[in-house]
Formats: C-alpha cells, structure tokens, sequence
C-alpha cells in the first residue's frame, strides 16, 4: 500500500524542456513528505503531473497509487481512485454554491448522503456554514479559500492528498487550522505531500516527516527536520546544489 | 368586407373592437417592423382559420379530443404539464376552459376566454388593446388586427389566489399565426400566478405565435406570470407584453424558453406608474443549433422609489444566436427609484453567438441604475479543478448550467423547476 512515483519527467504540453526530471518517491497511508522548493523550482508542476492535468504530458516515469497503475488515467479517474489536490490558488466558479460543490463531488466519488457530512466540516475548518449558500470562493479571502480546500481535504476522505502551498498568505489563526486539518488527515491515514515555501507550518505539525528539497525540478536533497532547520537558517541556496 | 371586420363580426364582438382590430389592419402596413428583432414577412402567414373540431371543457389534458391527445403524446408534453392545466387550453384559434374555473371564482379570480369578456363587459373597453403599440410596430399591429382566442382574466380587490391560473397555447395547423391575446387585470391588494405554456406539433411547414398581453397590476397587488416555451423548430414567436404598475404593485415575470423555436423575438415593457411599484423580469433561455433568439425588455421608472430588476440568462450550443436588450429608464419623476440589469450569456461549445446590449438612462440624479454582463464559455481552469474532485466533464457541465439557472427557478412551481433542470441536463450534455 503506496503512493509511488518512479522516475517521473513531464514537461508542459509542446514544450521543449522537462520542468520535472526523474521525480521518484513512496508515501505509505498516513505518511507526511514535505516538498520544499525555491520559487519556480517545479512545486505546483509536481501536483499537476501527479493529479493529470492536460496541461503537462510525461515523458517517462510511472504513478500508482495501492499497486494500480493511475499513469494513464484522466483526472477525474485519479481523484476517483483515491488522489487528492489541494489547489495553491483554487478558482472562483460563479453560479455553483459551494454546497452544491460538495454534494456533488461527494456523491460522484460513492458517497449516498453528504449533506449530513458537510456543515461540520465546515465548520471544523473555521468558515462559517453560511458561506455553502455563497458562491464558490466568490468573495472568500485568502485564508478562506485555503480552508475551503481542507474542508475538501477531510471531506473527501482521500488516499493520498497532494496540498499546494496550503499554508501561504494566510494569517496564523488560518495557519493553525490549517494545520489541524492537515494533522486530522494524517490521523485518519491519509497520506500528504505538503508543498511548502516555509517551515512554519511544519512547526504545527508531527515532529515525524521526510522531506525533499526541489530545484529545478530534480530532488536535490533528502532528509527529516533537520533539513527543514538547515533551510530555515540558512536558505535554499546551500542546500543540494542548484539541481542542474 | 376587410379581413378584420369578418373576425369581429364572426365573433360577435362589440363594435369598438371591431373598430380597433380595423384600424390596426390599415396600420400593418404602415407601422415599422419592431427593432432588434429577425424579420418575419406577416403576410406569409394564414391570419385566421376555420375551427376544424369543437373542443370540450376540460379537467385536464385527458380530457382533450383524442386527436388532439395523441398528437400531445406526440409532442412528449410533460407528465407535470398534462396534470395541471387549470385554466385554458387554445388550440390553434379555439380556445377551451376546465372546470377550474369555478375553483378560480371562488378565490375571487374571474377566468374566461377573450371573447366571452369582451361581450361581457363594457368597461372592458378601457383597458384591453390599450397597451398595444400598434402606430409604432408592425408585429402590434398584426396582432390587434387578427388576434384570436387568449384569456381575460380579473383578479378581485384583495383576492388571494393560490392555484396557479395555467393556459395554454397550442399550434397544430400549417402556417397559422396564432395570436391569442390576454387582458389580466390584478385589483388593489389581490395576488396571483399565471402560468403560459406553448407548443406545436412536428408536422408543419411553419407557423407564427403572435400572442399579447396585456396586463394591469393596481395598487399594492401582486402578480407573478410565468411563460414556458417550448417550440419546435420551425415556430417563429414575437410575443408582446405590456404592462402597467400603480403605487406599491409588484410584478414578477419569469420567461423559460426550452425550445425557442426557429426565432423568438420577445417584446416586453413595464411601465411603473405608481410609487413604490417594483418590477422583476427574468428570463432563462436554451437555445441550439441555428434557432435564435432576441430579447427586447423595458421597464420605465416613472414613479418615485420604483424599482426595477432585468436579469436574463441564456445556454447556447452550437450554430445558435442569443442577442439581449435591456433597457431600464428613469423619468424625472423617479427619485430614489432603483434599477439593476444583470445579462449573462454561457456558450458550450464554439460557434454559438451571444451578445448583451444593457441601456441604462435616467433624467434624475437622485437615481441608482447598474448593470453586469458577462458572456463566454466555462473556463479551462474551472473544468480541470472540477476534475480533481472526481467530475467528469459532463458532470462539471451540468453542475454549472444548473447552478446558472437556479437563482431563477426558485420562483417557479416546483413540479416545472424539476422539468426544467431536466431539459437543463439535456442540453448541458448536448441530448436534446
């Protein structure tokens, strides 16, 4: 039982260089890797390959998700089969309640009566349940719109859970929402790959994660909190080389 | 003997009517044809026809003849539609009522045909062809020459009426230009729904709907009018609505087309003569390949604290073309009147045309008008993040036309709402 990724280069559609070389990873259920990266290193390219967007094409590589082999499938197949994204920037989409959203997402991945599920979780997250009749993000601000994407997040009850940035231009209060959702996934075995500029939110969170240092789109570097502290005193620039 | 004097001597109509349908005929073809609409050539249309069977008083639409039933069946009239007309069926020039009409009477609302008021009431005479354009439009003209069937329907001083009065408007003969024309009149304080449904049978070459209402809304009453279309696609419709509004009455006027047609070229204008008066007009229209549609609505603010809402919303696929006209104006004597237009176009797939022309004008300062638009296709991005939640395509589709139309169909009887997101579904996914 993982999330595998094997030696993963994709590059945007009709583009002439890979943005992401030979990306390998696993991550068991419940399991914490934490992406860090410099800006432009690859991090949001990373979550689109993962979850399939049409945007990005592999040029070689293999995903699976529990032994099955997602490579192939369009997106709605991969969230189906268990993959979530939370987006760094998720759109506003004018005309769908968010309610709406929700019933309807729940109820395309099996779930028979979401209603009861939603209002708590919702609420768990800090946004009042008044802001399902609204819009979806249509007037949320920052730090909403990232706990709009955790309440998905223990909404949909993912295998694996790919967040973008879930932590950045929020306040703290947000921030230790955030946290506390991100932690509850983890509880319930969900296993997160937490893409970071920051090491703040990893203050909020479980002492007992792995990370991966992104540049250029390569993995340069490899380790636990440590690294994290390394990074924090001293930048990305010591860390790993510059990946080329 | 001109064609107009045979329809009203025909009809044993009281000579004022028989004088306004002549003076329209001398008009028709005099009056310029309407703005902003697809031309239609009138005199390619059959202005009158001999009724080919009696139809009885009905309960519903079981009750019909059965030629008539079957070509219903035909049709796929909703079950919803079939169970509820309470009111009056018009096939083709004929018009027939149910038995709800004692159900209406006793919640104070008399419903009867055109013809029958007409010979009924002098008073009439103050009221019904009143609104109608018929120097400035050739459509009007036609219409008041040769119109033919259509309700009169009075709602008493604080009558509260809360079935919803349904007609209904069939076409089954070849080239006709069925013109049913409606006179409702809402006294002080009453409140009510009409409900409109219209349709025609796939057998002929093409016909016209050339309808007209004509509606008074006095003070503090209520109404709500309902039109659902749904015509095949070789009905060319030009409907006329007028309206007047007295101080604190309320209207409500939702449109619905689920199949417009070759062309539909709504005319609507409400003039708000009484402070406070307040008018909605909403309007959601699917229209496909090749078929079109235009929207002409007015509201006049004429009237202190007047306001007025327009919000029409249209799904198009493929080849077809979806044109709105708004215009909300505020005379000198609104102050502190209110005006909001909201258009918005979604076109699923490439090809389509939709374009929104909001007017707003005012002669007073102490006045709030504003408008937003917006037309185009549903995002890239916004597809893809509904992915990732596990929709397909279709799926995403469909979520958004329907939320698009929702705002909408909370003001319709739940039975047509269900319909309605049905048919939504349909061209959402590209079925009907």
């Amino acid at each position: 039982m993982a999330f595998n990724v094997e030696d993963l280069n994709s590059r945007v559609v009709d583009g002439q260089k890979d943005i992401l070389s030979d990306i390998s990873f696993s991550l068991s259920p419940g399991e914490l890797l934490v992406v860090m990266g410099p800006n432009g290193s690859g991090k949001t390219s990373l979550a689109m390959t993962l979850i399939g967007s049409e945007r990005y094409e592999l040029t070689s590589g293999k995903i699976s998700v529990d032994n099955k082999d997602i490579t192939q499938l369009p997106t709605e197949e991969r969230a189906k089969t268990g993959i979530f994204l939370a987006f760094q920037a998720p759109p506003e989409i004018r005309s769908v309640r968010f309610q709406n959203l929700l019933t309807d997402a729940l109820k395309a991945n099996g779930v028979e009566d979401p209603n009861r599920l939603i209002t708590p979780v919702f609420e768990r997250v800090g946004l009042p349940k008044e802001f399902l009749k609204r819009e979806v993000y249509v007037g949320f601000s920052g730090g909403e719109r990232k706990r709009g994407e955790m309440a998905q997040l223990l909404l949909m009850n993912p295998k694996y859970a790919v967040l973008d940035e879930p932590d950045t231009g929020v306040d703290v209060d947000s921030m230790k929402l955030i946290a506390s959702a991100i932690h509850e996934a983890l509880e319930k075995g969900v296993g997160v790959i937490l893409i970071t500029h920051y090491a703040r939110i990893l203050n909020l969170l479980p002492q007992k994660y792995s990370v991966k240092i992104l540049k250029n789109g390569r993995f340069v570097a490899s380790g636990g909190p440590d690294l994290v502290k390394k990074i924090e005193s001293e930048g990305f620039q010591t860390v790993g080389g510059n990946g080329e | 003997m001109s064609l107009a004097e045979q329809i009203a001597r025909e009809n044993n109509e009281p000579e004022w009517v028989m004088d306004i349908r002549k003076q329209a005929e001398s008009l028709i073809d005099r009056a310029p044809y309407p703005k902003n609409t697809f031309y239609v050539n009138v005199h390619n249309y059959l202005p009158h026809s001999k009724p080919k069977f009696e139809i009885p008083k009905i309960d519903n639409l079981e009750d019909l003849p059965k030629d008539i039933k079957k070509m219903l069946l035909k049709l796929g009239i909703p079950e919803f539609e079939w169970k509820r007309v309470l009111g009056m069926v018009q096939v083709d020039e004929q018009t027939t009522s149910s038995n709800y009409l004692d159900v209406f009477r006793k919640q104070g609302a008399d419903v009867m045909k055109m013809s029958e008021a007409l010979a009924k009431y002098d008073w009439l005479e103050n009221y019904a062809f009143r609104l109608m354009p018929v120097e400035r439009n050739q459509i009007a003209a036609f219409h008041t020459a040769y119109w033919n069937g259509g309700a009169f329907v009075h709602i008493h001083e604080g009558a509260k009426v809360t079935a919803p009065i349904h007609t209904y408007f069939l076409i089954t003969e070849d080239r006709l230009a069925q013109a049913d024309h409606t006179v409702l009149i809402a006294e002080p304080g009453s409140e009510a729904t009409f409900i409109e449904g219209c349709t025609a049978p796939p057998l002929l070459q093409f016909a016209g709907h050339f309808g007209a209402t004509e509606v008074y809304i006095k003070k503090g009453a209520k109404i709500t009018e309902v039109v659902l279309q749904n015509w095949p696609g070789y009905v060319h419709t030009r409907p006329i609505t007028r309206m007047i509004l007295e101080e604190g009455a309320e209207v409500h006027l939702l449109t619905v087309l689920l199949g417009t047609g070759a062309s539909t070229g709504r005319d609507e204008e409400i003039v708000i003569t009484g402070k406070g008066g307040k008018a909605v007009v909403e309007s959601v229209g699917f229209v496909k390949d090749g078929e079109r549609i235009t929207d002409n609505i007015r509201i006049l603010m004429n009237a202190p604290n007047s306001s007025a809402l327009i919000n029409t919303k249209s799904v198009a696929r493929e080849k077809a073309t979806s044109i709105s006209y708004t215009d909300i104006r505020a005379s000198k004597n609104a102050s502190g009147s209110r005006g909001h237009i909201e258009c918005a176009g979604l076109l699923l797939t490439p090809g389509g045309v939709h374009e929104t022309w909001p007017t707003l004008s005012s002669e007073t300062n102490a006045v709030h008008l504003d408008h937003e638009a917006f037309v185009g296709r549903i995002s890239e991005e916004i597809l893809f993040y509904l992915k990732t939640r596990g929709l397909s395509e279709e799926q995403a589709v469909s979520m958004i036309v329907q939320g698009y139309i929702q705002p909408i169909l909370k003001h319709v009887p739940i039975e047509y709402a269900l319909e309605i997101r049905k048919i939504a579904d349909m061209v959402a996914k590209g079925e009907s």
